[in-house]
């Protein structure tokens, strides 16, 4: 399940996952689309698939239809991500959806912040 | 310890089925698999399929077959079953084709419920009441378009 947002007025393709914490972008797929972001750390992400590296770096607005976050944290992996589904850029996990609430209407096929 | 606030719907409209934040992002509720009942559910829209924990399926005395996932990028063998059923007020699923693992790493939860089940019913969670309810959302902007994309 994913959505159409933008990123510092950029648009990508994030894979909304309420069975995950953080918002993480995949670097492979995004790399000629974002200017370089700042990187502020590494975090090792532990998942049901083993183990993941991860850049903490600092993301412009992030906008969904309307919505705008700020000063989001986000994370950048380098894995190799050719078993997702083109398209899809990154995951957006419940550090993002908790700060406002989360509308899955599938009646509608619309998604939305509370 | 979880609540017991179990949704469904009535003429005063769904009712919201209270959840536990655990470890500050994961939503768990409580639910059934077939005749299994109090059950731990963790609500991951992120999964396809489902996953069941293995204990949870030898209990249940479910056949298993082995298959493949992909998390993160990287492929993972794993066994796969199906479930009876899958009951998580008001959310009702026969025959769920289901993932079973090891999942004793999330503490306690018996089953991750993925979007497979999910999206059989629009749904809204709130995180600052901690309360998700599941039937027909009434339409409110501003929306994005959501897609259904299988994972490979």
């Amino acid at each position: 399940m994913t959505v159409q947002l933008t990123l510092g007025g950029r648009p990508l393709r994030l894979l909304v996952d309420t069975g995950s914490r953080r918002l993480v972008l995949f670097e492979r797929r995004i790399r000629d689309r974002l200017p370089r972001l700042p990187v502020h750390g590494e975090k090792l992400l532990y998942h049901i698939s083993g183990t993941s590296r991860l850049d903490r770096v600092s993301l412009p607005p992030l906008d969904a239809g309307g919505t705008t976050f700020e000063r989001v944290e986000g994370f950048m992996s380098e894995a190799p991500v050719d078993d997702y589904p083109s398209g899809i850029d990154g995951v957006l996990g419940v550090r993002v959806l908790a700060l406002k609430g989360a509308d899955f209407d599938f009646e509608r096929g619309r998604f939305g912040f509370r | 310890m979880l609540p017991h606030g179990a949704g469904t719907s009535s003429e005063q409209g769904p009712i919201p089925l209270k959840f536990e934040l655990r470890e500050r992002y994961q939503v768990v509720v409580p639910g059934a698999i077939g005749r299994s009942y109090g059950c731990i559910f963790s609500l991951t829209t992120g999964s396809i399929p489902s996953m069941v924990d293995r204990r949870i399926a030898k209990k249940l005395g479910v056949n298993v077959r082995e298959s493949e996932i992909v998390a993160f990028g990287e492929k993972s063998r794993v066994l796969k079953t199906v479930l009876p059923s899958i009951r998580l007020a008001p959310l009702h699923a026969d025959t769920v084709t289901a993932s079973v693992r090891d999942l004793s790493f999330l503490h306690g939860v018996d089953a991750i419920i993925g979007l497979d089940v999910l999206a059989r019913s629009s749904f809204s969670i709130d995180y600052e009441t901690r309360e998700v309810v599941f039937g027909p959302l009434t339409a409110r902007e501003p929306t994005v378009r959501l897609e259904v994309t299988p994972r490979s």
